[in-house]
C-alpha cells in the first residue's frame, strides 16, 4: 500500500481539483486504506451536507426598503444638482431675463411708433441686440422647464421632500413670471 | 462589444438569495443579514453605472457582500462564537449534519469561514473565490481544507460512530 495522503490532498481529490494521474494514485490508495477512506467519507459528508443547506431568501420587505433607499439617493442627487442654479442662480437669471425682455420690448417696433430708417448703423445694432435677447430668453425658459421636469421626477420618487417641492413651486412661479413679462412687453 | 446594461431589479431577483444566504452564514443573525443585504444592493445600485464588466457580475456582487459582512462585523466589534444550540448538543437523538454545520460556522476562524461558505455552501469554484477574496487559488484550497478539518474535528465529540453520516 502506498503512503497515506494528506488531508489537504484528499480534500482536493474530493473536489476533483487534482490531475488525472494524481487522482488515480489517491483513488488506488483510498481503496486499500480504511483510515484515508474514513477521512474522505467524512469530508464528503460535510461537503454534501453544506451544499444541501436550506436556500435562504430575504423577506419581501427587504426589496421595498432597498427601493426606498435607492429612490432617496436619486432624489438627493437631483436636489443636490438643483441648487446650483435653482436656489442661488434663479434670482439672478430672473433679473437678467427681465432686463432682456425690457430691452427686447424697447427695441421692437411697436405699432404707431416710427422706426429708424433701414441701413442705419444704430438700427442694425438694435436689431442684433433684440435677436440676441430673444435667444437668451429662450435659453432661460428652457432652463426653467428642465428644472421643472427634474423637480417633478424627484417629487414622484420622494413625495415627502419639502425642499424639492419648494424648488418646484419656485420654478413654476419663475416660468409664469417670465411669460407674463414677455406678454406685457417687459413693463 | 459593450456589455448590455444591467437591470437592477433583475440583479436583485437573481442574487438576493445568494447575498442573503452568504450574509446570514457570515453573521449568524437574520436581522443583521437583512441589513447587510440592503446595504449590498444599495451599493450595487450606486456602482452599477461604473461596473465595467472586467469581472463576472457574480464575482463583483459576492465581493461586495463579503466586504459588507466584514465591515459589519468590524463595526459591531463582535466575533462571538455562538454556542451550539441545545439541539446540536443532542446529536444522539438524530440531528442532521447540516444543522450541526450551521451551528459550527460561527465558531470557524475568519478566513476559513469565508472560503467554506463560498465553496461548500454557495458552490463557487476556487478560481472564483480567489477573485472574490483577492487570494490565490492555492490559498483558497488550503483554507477550505482547514475548514473541513475544523468541522470534522469539532463534530467528532458530538457524534457517536459517525451516526450523522447517514442523516445527510
Amino acid at each position: 500500500m502506498t503512503e497515506h495522503n494528506s488531508d489537504e490532498l484528499l480534500s482536493s481529490f474530493l473536489d476533483g481539483d487534482l490531475s488525472p494521474a494524481e487522482a488515480g494514485r489517491i483513488a488506488e490508495h483510498v481503496a486499500q486504506c480504511p483510515a484515508c477512506r474514513l477521512t474522505l467519507t467524512d469530508m464528503r459528508s460535510i461537503r454534501d451536507a453544506a451544499r444541501a443547506l436550506e436556500r435562504l431568501e430575504p423577506p419581501d420587505r427587504a426589496w421595498q426598503a432597498i427601493r426606498e433607499r435607492v429612490a432617496g439617493r436619486r432624489a438627493d442627487r437631483r436636489a443636490k444638482r438643483l441648487p446650483a442654479w435653482m436656489w442661488a442662480g434663479l434670482p439672478a437669471l430672473a433679473g437678467a431675463a427681465v432686463l432682456l425682455v425690457v430691452l427686447w420690448s424697447r427695441v421692437s417696433a411697436p405699432a404707431g411708433k416710427a422706426r429708424e430708417p433701414a441701413g442705419n448703423p444704430r438700427a442694425l445694432s438694435v436689431e442684433k441686440a433684440a435677436a440676441d435677447a430673444a435667444v437668451e430668453y429662450g435659453k432661460y425658459v428652457q432652463g426653467i422647464d428642465e428644472a421643472i421636469r427634474e423637480c417633478e421626477a424627484a417629487m414622484a420618487e420622494n413625495p415627502g421632500n419639502a425642499r424639492v417641492r419648494s424648488a418646484y413651486l419656485g420654478a413654476r412661479s419663475s416660468r409664469a413670471g417670465a411669460v407674463d413679462r414677455l406678454a406685457s412687453g417687459g413693463d | 462589444m459593450a456589455a448590455p446594461p444591467l437591470d437592477f431589479e433583475e440583479l436583485y431577483r437573481q442574487f438576493k438569495s445568494k447575498v442573503f444566504g452568504t450574509a446570514y452564514r457570515m453573521l449568524s443573525n437574520y436581522a443583521d443579514a437583512e441589513d447587510v443585504t440592503q446595504d449590498v444592493f444599495v451599493k450595487v445600485f450606486k456602482k452599477l453605472s461604473s461596473f465595467r464588466g472586467d469581472a463576472a457580475v457574480s464575482t463583483w456582487i459576492y465581493r461586495i457582500t463579503i466586504n459588507a459582512c466584514l465591515d459589519f462585523r468590524r463595526k459591531r466589534k463582535r466575533q462571538e462564537a455562538l454556542p451550539l444550540s441545545e439541539e446540536a448538543e443532542q446529536v444522539s437523538v438524530g440531528l442532521s449534519l447540516g444543522r450541526l454545520i450551521e451551528g459550527l460556522i460561527p465558531k470557524m476562524p475568519a478566513g476559513y469561514r469565508e472560503v467554506f461558505i463560498l465553496h461548500d455552501i454557495q458552490g463557487l469554484k476556487h478560481v472564483e473565490i480567489a477573485r472574490v477574496l483577492g487570494i490565490t487559488d492555492g490559498a483558497s484550497k488550503s483554507q477550505l481544507h482547514r475548514a473541513r478539518a475544523f468541522l470534522r474535528r469539532e463534530l467528532s465529540p458530538y457524534v457517536d460512530s459517525r451516526s450523522w453520516q447517514k442523516e445527510v
